[in-house]
């Protein structure tokens, strides 16, 4: 097999004539295309007036943001604080402690259990 | 060389703000980018690609320092814009299907699909065979167009040629 026959020499030798075809538009219609994009582009472009006026909704956007940021995080209630901490150490075995919220505690205190079988007399 | 000094004059005049000149530089330009962008992304989209290209150029012109380097450095945005491209749609295939007759982008060669054998490549193997075969270009002039070094140019042509010659002797009787 001599080097012309090789596969990739035939691809390549294809290859050239393939992609040296002309484009479909010629050069002097896609200048003319080219350009009319640049003058809509351009006559479409912000003016300064424009960019101020998205720069200012930008910037309320974020002070609305922040804002409801801190509120958020301001008005949070605190945790309710948890029984193992704030239960006093020396309650007796008998007694169970639920808290409400912060401030109130209810004391549950449960009947020790004695010798009378109690019931109705 | 006349030519490329042509051109810089006409890319420094474009990027002082003069339209007419970038028309002349579109056209000087637009043949060669387009084969290029063809041997990448293929018929249907390469017309796109440029056009595209020359535009977001336009746009960053006063960036570039060197008018000597704007063939250069416009191929390497028409490059890198291939590797990005995606056919978004449907009808690019329609309207390549509506193209006006008598054009020129019939098929040379109807023995050899060249199109199809080029869908085996990925698009980096695809530029560096065009750049080398077609345009002539050495390793180290395809490398400073596709931001490549010279070595991994030869790995890439090797393995472009080496899928070749498997589809190739596949595709023999």
């Amino acid at each position: 097999m001599t080097d012309d026959d090789r596969p990739s020499n035939r691809f390549e030798a294809a290859f050239r004539a393939w992609a040296r075809r002309a484009p479909v538009t010629p050069a002097d219609v896609a200048a003319k295309r080219v350009g009319a994009r640049i003058d809509a582009s351009s006559r479409h472009a912000p003016g300064p007036a424009v960019w101020v006026q998205r720069l200012a909704v930008a910037c309320g956007l974020v002070l609305v943001v922040a804002s409801g940021v801190l509120l958020w995080r301001n008005g949070t209630p605190p945790p309710i604080p948890s029984p193992a901490v704030e239960v006093p150490p020396m309650l007796p075995d008998n007694v169970v402690i639920f808290w409400l919220d912060a401030e109130t505690p209810v004391y549950f205190i449960v009947k020790p259990v004695s010798d009378d079988p109690g019931g109705t007399p | 060389m006349s030519v490329r000094a042509d051109l810089a004059s006409l890319v420094r005049a474009a990027r002082d703000g003069d339209d007419r000149a970038y028309g002349s530089v579109v056209e000087a330009c637009w043949d060669d980018l387009v084969r290029f962008a063809r041997s990448i992304v293929g018929d249907a989209d390469a017309e796109d690609v440029v056009q595209e290209c020359l535009l977001h150029a336009w746009r960053a012109l006063p960036r570039l320092r060197d008018a000597d380097r704007f063939h250069a450095w416009v191929s390497t945005a028409v490059f890198r814009r291939c590797l990005r491209w995606k056919r978004w749609s449907w009808w690019r295939r329609e309207r390549v299907g509506t193209m006006p007759e008598g054009t020129v982008s019939v098929d040379p060669n109807p023995g050899l699909d060249v199109e199809r054998l080029l869908d085996r490549l990925t698009r980096r193997q695809r530029a560096v065979l065009h750049l080398t075969v077609v345009e002539g270009m050495s390793d180290a002039e395809v490398g400073a167009v596709l931001s490549m070094k010279p070595g991994t140019v030869r790995a890439h042509r090797r393995r472009a040629r080496e899928s070749l010659e498997h589809v190739l002797r596949e595709c023999q009787p």
